[in-house]
């Protein structure tokens, strides 16, 4: 055992197998094996186990595989496979095996894809297979793990997992793969006392260690006292060199401080194994670092300091602009915690700073349906506040109109709105929203319930789709719009949301004819029904599809209307190219910047469609010669928004469409007409000034026929241009600015009868603050 | 013959201090920082100032400041002139670190950029003062880089003791810097044995 310490290895590597499905699970090993191969002078087997056509990547990969490999003494071979799905997965893993025998392989290293849940249960997982049953040390290399094939291979530092329970003899085991290394080989510690060494195994996720079962092949005597029962004590660790170790790794382990002083730094100069060892591995930076230094660091840190911060700001302890580009409008990480079901797109529990409470211990989970499934709800009431409060000015308006309705040139704090804002997550699956304004007295206040809705996350799991492609929402909901009303940063809605289809007035005398298209349907209100939609491919393809009642519901935007029989439905489509040129930063949450993570350069196009049926005339009550009158009506655009560093550049469009009748009470006739149709939409951009300071522009349209007719607007199109600015006092605080220029309102002089027309312009500004 | 005597003295003499002060024999200063006014007396820097005639080399080593779960670890770092600090991102979410002054001089801000989970990006600390990291995607992130003359400083735990090791017998000034508190100074003076120091900071 001493001699170990001295000298050269105990373990030889001659033939190293690299089992490679040519995807892109397969790319991290790479690096590792080169310099395993080129420490160990080693032989390389490249085995790839084919189990149909190769796709572009495949070949593409594979030119790759035999660049990388050029002047290293290799062997590329290519294997057909078993046909059918899950047989594909064992004889795959049996066909890799077999070649450890025939080949005289000494280590295996696989790549995995990190599968986890239903997934992995019913497609298995070759890695966990080769790990299970292979005679030989095997290496499983991470998805997570980055690593460039072009460096050279230095590991700076190794952790050591095991539980102590038991003799580490070598035995086989195995943990759901995450990521990252499962190679051990322990430094010598230094001698400090003869307590045992323990590692906090529940925090390092992603260790996979295994052993040979044909056991006399290794040292393990040296790595193990076969005599101790007990935890292996630090002496034996010290004088070892190079072991693989077995563990069952339980995750329960105590992390030592001695660990942190005796773990040698990162020079690691001081140690005559270290030493040798150090000049027999060739340089090259492992790119993830296990969880060792973040254990330690973890247990350093000081207590977090208290804030007055709302409901997700409380939850993970962090600011306001970590989500929210200027609230409530979300930067590219906000859209990601948002479509994560409120939660950190990765590690979310590592984040969370207010532990949630368990209705019920995980292990229930095995109980049910003996018990109920268990979940949980968040810690602390995870509730917040907003209130905005407005002061408006606006154009003198003229006689005629303040005898028609009255608005005051200037009104101060109107609208004015306090909302009760809940939302947050009952464990992994599971989110929910509810909005209210509460304020249901006030000037111009709108009352009533906003967003009330649970949403399961991911359900697509269960029928192995990817990630959150597919979602579902019900309760009371604003549709997937492609511009947020409920949730804009403007004062002011937009007013194609807000746009009805009414018919035009009946032009004979007498009030016999009716013409019936009267649809107050807006598409900005909150909608009652059940959505189904997803987010696949990290929110770059979003699809959703609602069914709803089709009422405006309570929002103080539109007047409320009772449901019909027939429901609606709204569709939605958008793609988002992602026009990062750095690959790192296309495929993380949030681009590189010079000074710090920035939304991505990015192009989202997208298209709706929402289609309904008014109905008028219920039982014959209006109208007693015809039964109910349906109406189907559509209205579908199209949209798009273009993110540039602090620029930010939208526009929509839309058609409304509506079926029209016209109903003869005298002839007791009906005849359909010419739908009632509009268009409009808007464009805008936003700047990002400062951090806290944004200015804007706005554009609205809106071409309504039938409105003109009913003597709305001057023109046939009413045009809005809106310049503002917002300004961040604090990140939870906002004092805004709206300047509207309006379109021409027509109206009758009182004295002359004269038509003339009237500017609504108004400048709203006010305050807004969250906690 | 005297006066030549005397010379051999002295000179032996200085030759035998130069030999103490290059550390043949070096204690600690150890201690109790006191804080008034503030809520605990942890991770106060307590480090001794500039040794006038002294220069010591940029250490070959680098220091580590990580990220993660949204912190500075460790909160406060003192290093020595001239090191080289390793910037890790522990976090899988991007994080930035920048500051806006070293020693309150502007023109020494800097911005490290962004970088991913598992890498680091080194800068080296060639001016002396304090540096407060902050996080452009974060920020509610604080820490501190502590720039000090000497390699002799240590930070305060969570009671306020600090131990500074082998320092060179002398007379020294000791500086604490604290986060909320204003810097106070303290003359000290440093046997073989080593010596004791205990400071108040106020806020």
């Amino acid at each position: 055992m001493r001699e170990a310490a001295k000298g050269k290895a105990r373990v030889s590597i001659q033939n190293v197998l690299f089992a490679t499905d040519l995807s892109h699970a397969s790319a991290p090993p790479i690096p590792y094996v080169l310099g395993l191969a080129q420490v160990y002078k080693a032989k390389i087997f490249v085995v790839h186990v084919k189990t149909g056509e190769w796709d572009k990547h495949q070949e593409q990969e594979s030119d790759r595989l035999k660049e990388y490999l050029k002047g290293t003494p290799h062997e590329f071979l290519v294997i057909s496979g078993g046909p059918t799905a899950l047989r594909e997965r064992g004889d795959t893993a049996t066909t890799l095996l077999g070649l450890v025998g025939t080949k005289g392989i000494d280590l295996m290293v696989v790549g995995t894809h990190g599968r986890s849940g239903l997934g992995r249960v019913l497609v298995g997982s070759v890695a966990e297979t080769i790990v299970r049953e292979a005679p030989c040390p095997v290496m499983t290399v991470g998805p997570r793990l980055v690593a460039n094939p072009k460096w050279s291979l230095k590991i700076k530092e190794i952790l050591y997992a095991t539980d102590m329970t038991r003799r580490p003899t070598l035995h086989c085991s195995t943990l759901f793969p995450m990521c990252s290394i499962g190679f051990m080989a322990v430094p010598p510690f230094r001698k400090r006392d003869e307590s045992p060494v323990y590692v906090a195994a529940s925090i390092v996720r992603e260790m996979r260690i295994t052993s040979p079962a044909n056991a006399d092949r290794y040292p393990h005597d040296a790595c193990a006292d076969e005599k101790e029962s007990g935890p292996v004590s630090r002496e034996y660790i010290s004088s070892s060199r190079l072991c693989l170790f077995g563990s069952s790794g339980t995750g329960s382990e105590k992390l030592s401080t001695h660990l942190h002083e005796s773990l040698p730094s990162q020079g690691g100069t001081n140690h005559e194994g270290e030493s040798a060892m150090k000049n027999s591995i060739a340089s090259l930076s492992v790119g993830s670092v296990l969880a060792l230094t973040g254990i330690l660091v973890w247990m350093a840190m000081t207590a977090p300091r208290a804030s007055a911060i709302p409901a997700f700001s409380r939850k993970y302890q962090t600011s306001c602009s970590t989500c929210h580009s200027d609230y409530p409008e979300l930067n590219d990480f906000g859209e990601a915690f948002k479509k994560n079901g409120f939660k950190f797109p990765k590690d979310d529990d590592t984040f969370v700073k207010e532990p949630p409470v368990l209705l019920g211990a995980k292990a229930q989970k095995e109980a049910f349906p003996g018990a109920i499934f268990p979940g949980e709800i968040p810690g602390y009431l995870p509730i917040g506040f907003r209130y905005s409060g407005n002061f408006t000015w606006t154009a003198k308006q003229p006689q005629a109109l303040q005898a028609a309705g009255f608005v005051p040139q200037t009104d101060l704090f109107v609208p004015n709105t306090f909302t009760i804002i809940s939302a947050g997550s009952f464990g992994q699956n599971l989110a929910f929203w509810i909005d209210d304004d509460i304020s249901t007295a006030g000037s111009g206040a709108g009352g009533g319930l906003g967003d009330g809705y649970l949403r399961y996350n991911d359900i697509g799991r269960v029928f192995h789709l990817p990630k959150n492609s597919l979602n579902v929402r019900f309760g009371q909901f604003e549709l997937d719009l492609p511009f947020s009303q409920a949730r804009t940063i403007y004062p002011t809605a937009y007013d194609i949301y807000s746009e009805t289809a009414v018919a035009q007035p009946s032009t004979t005398t007498g009030q016999t004819v009716f013409l019936t298209t009267n649809n107050p349907f807006m598409l900005g209100t909150p909608q009652r029904g059940i959505e189904i939609g997803g987010y696949p491919n990290n929110g770059n393809f979003t699809w959703s599809v609602a069914l709803v009642d089709g009422t405006n519901s309570a929002y103080g935007l539109g007047p409320a209307i009772t449901a019909r029989n027939t429901k609606d439905v709204y569709v939605r489509v958008s793609k988002r190219f992602d026009l990062e040129r750095d690959p790192e930063s296309r495929n993380a949450v949030q681009a590189a910047g010079p000074t710090g993570p920035r939304d991505h350069t990015s192009i989202r196009l997208g298209g709706f469609y929402y289609a309904g049926n008014n109905q008028l005339n219920y039982g014959s009550s209006q109208f007693s010669f015809v039964g109910t009158i349906t109406e189907p009506f559509y209205r579908a655009g199209g949209d798009v928004r273009f993110k540039y560093r602090k620029m930010e550049l939208f526009g929509l469009g839309l058609v409304g469409h509506d079926n029209d009748h016209t109903v003869d009470t005298e002839l007791q006739t009906i005849h359909k007409l010419p739908p009632v149709t509009y268009a409009g939409g808007f464009a805008g951009s936003n700047f990002w000034i400062y951090p806290w300071m944004i200015a804007y522009m706005r554009y609205d349209f809106v071409n309504s026929p039938t409105d003109f007719a009913n003597g709305v607007s001057q023109y046939q199109t009413r045009n809005r241009f809106s310049p503002g600015f917002q300004l961040l006092v604090r990140a939870n605080i906002k004092i805004i600015g709206e300047y509207e220029y309006r379109w021409g309102q027509p109206y009758t002089e009182l004295n002359t009868g004269k038509t003339l027309f009237y500017r609504p312009n108004s400048f709203v500004g006010g305050i807004d603050f969250v906690y | 013959m005297m006066r030549l005597d005397q010379r051999m003295v002295r000179v032996i003499s200085a030759m035998a201090v130069l030999l103490f002060a290059s550390g043949v024999s070096a204690g600690d200063i150890k201690g109790k920082v006191t804080a008034q006014g503030m809520k605990s007396a942890e991770n106060i820097a307590v480090y001794v100032d500039a040794i006038p005639g002294k220069e010591f080399p940029a250490p070959a080593q680098s220091v580590m400041m990580d990220q993660k779960n949204l912190k500075f670890a460790p909160h406060v770092l003192v290093v020595l002139k001239g090191s080289t600090v390793d910037f890790l991102n522990s976090d899988s979410v991007g994080h930035n670190v920048y500051w806006p002054s070293v020693g309150g001089n502007k023109k020494l801000a800097h911005n490290l950029g962004t970088w991913p989970q598992g890498q680091k990006k080194s800068f080296q600390f060639t001016d002396v003062g304090v540096a407060a990291l902050l996080c452009n995607v974060h920020p509610e992130m604080s820490g501190y880089v502590i720039v000090a003359p000497t390699p002799y400083f240590a930070v305060t735990d969570k009671d306020g003791n600090f131990d500074i090791k082998d320092v060179p017998p002398g007379h020294y000034s000791l500086v604490a810097w604290s986060e909320e508190g204003k810097p106070t100074t303290q003359a000290v003076d440093v046997a073989a044995s080593g010596a004791t120091a205990d400071l108040t900071v106020k806020k």
